[in-house]
């Protein structure tokens, strides 16, 4: 079953224990949508501020990290005196099932969405069986 | 046998005390429903306008309104977040969806004709400029 959660406050990523990160700018959790058929899996990532260019996707031993970098939120001129949110990158991780052809995997950004289309394995179709009379 | 010195302690001015941070305490707690709808803003301030910026990813301007009326500027967005296709299943569902609507007093009142406002990347930026006759003007003092 899906749960639907209306958070409008930003996750924080979690960090790998025993390491810290680097930068002082804070790393959220981008919230995702994971859709699913027989043909294949998509993965809708909300990451505002994240264009084509800047956004990392990588395939590591059956692990899938999105990075998204973010460049600081500056209006010339003025100075920011009430702040809702904060700004900062994004990076996710999932672990990717052995159904996934991983040679096929496409992703695309619009808006500062993320889209990620993961096919399943030739493998993984249902197959079916001719089933002979006699 | 001693009678209790009331200047030394007295414990009923620390109990009216308690009473007052009590009742402040209720008075000043708001419940998760009167939080604000929809996605946080930013407001920015420069010396003869402001912005306003709104993470709204995956909306498109057409969906957008934004409407200023001396210095309050309410913003409306609407966002739809479909699945690809009939035969998906959602399997996690976190980015929210629908309408929302947003009153944010500016500092100033803002000319609406010079307001600005662009999308991009999923960013929302209103830029809205001071009102002529509300900026303040410099009276010369005479020697």
């Amino acid at each position: 079953m899906a749960e639907e959660k209306k958070d409008v406050v930003k996750r924080e990523a979690d960090v790998p224990s025993r390491a810290e990160r680097t930068s002082s700018r804070p790393t959220f959790l981008p919230a995702v949508d994971i859709y699913e058929s027989e043909k294949d899996t998509v993965l809708v990532a909300d990451m505002p501020g994240v264009d084509d260019k800047s956004v990392n996707i990588e395939l590591e031993g059956g692990v899938l990290t999105v990075t998204g970098e973010v460049s600081d939120e500056k209006c010339e001129g003025h100075d920011l005196v009430y702040a809702e949110y904060r700004v900062g990158d994004y990076q996710r991780s999932f672990r990717l099932a052995d159904t996934v052809d991983r040679d096929k995997i496409g992703a695309s950004v619009k808006n500062g969405v993320l889209r990620i289309v993961l096919p399943k394995a030739e493998q993984a179709l249902p197959k079916k069986i001719q089933v002979n009379a006699g | 046998m001693l009678w209790p010195n009331w200047d030394l302690w007295n414990p009923w001015p620390e109990m009216s005390r308690l009473q007052r941070e009590m009742n402040r305490w209720f008075r000043d707690y708001q419940p998760a429903t009167q939080r604000p709808q929809g996605p946080p803003l930013n407001l920015w301030q420069g010396s003869d306008s402001c912005a306003v910026t709104v993470e709204l990813p995956g909306v498109a301007s057409k969906d957008i309104e934004i409407s200023v009326l001396d210095d309050q500027m309410t913003i409306r967005a609407k966002r739809v977040t479909e699945s690809p296709g009939e035969d998906y299943a959602a399997v996690r569902r976190e980015r929210g969806s629908g309408e929302f609507v947003r009153t944010v007093q500016l500092p100033f009142r803002a000319d609406p004709n010079k307001v600005e406002a662009e999308i991009k990347k999923g960013v929302l930026c209103v830029k809205a400029p001071r009102l002529e006759a509300d900026k303040p003007k410099r009276i010369t003092v005479k020697t």
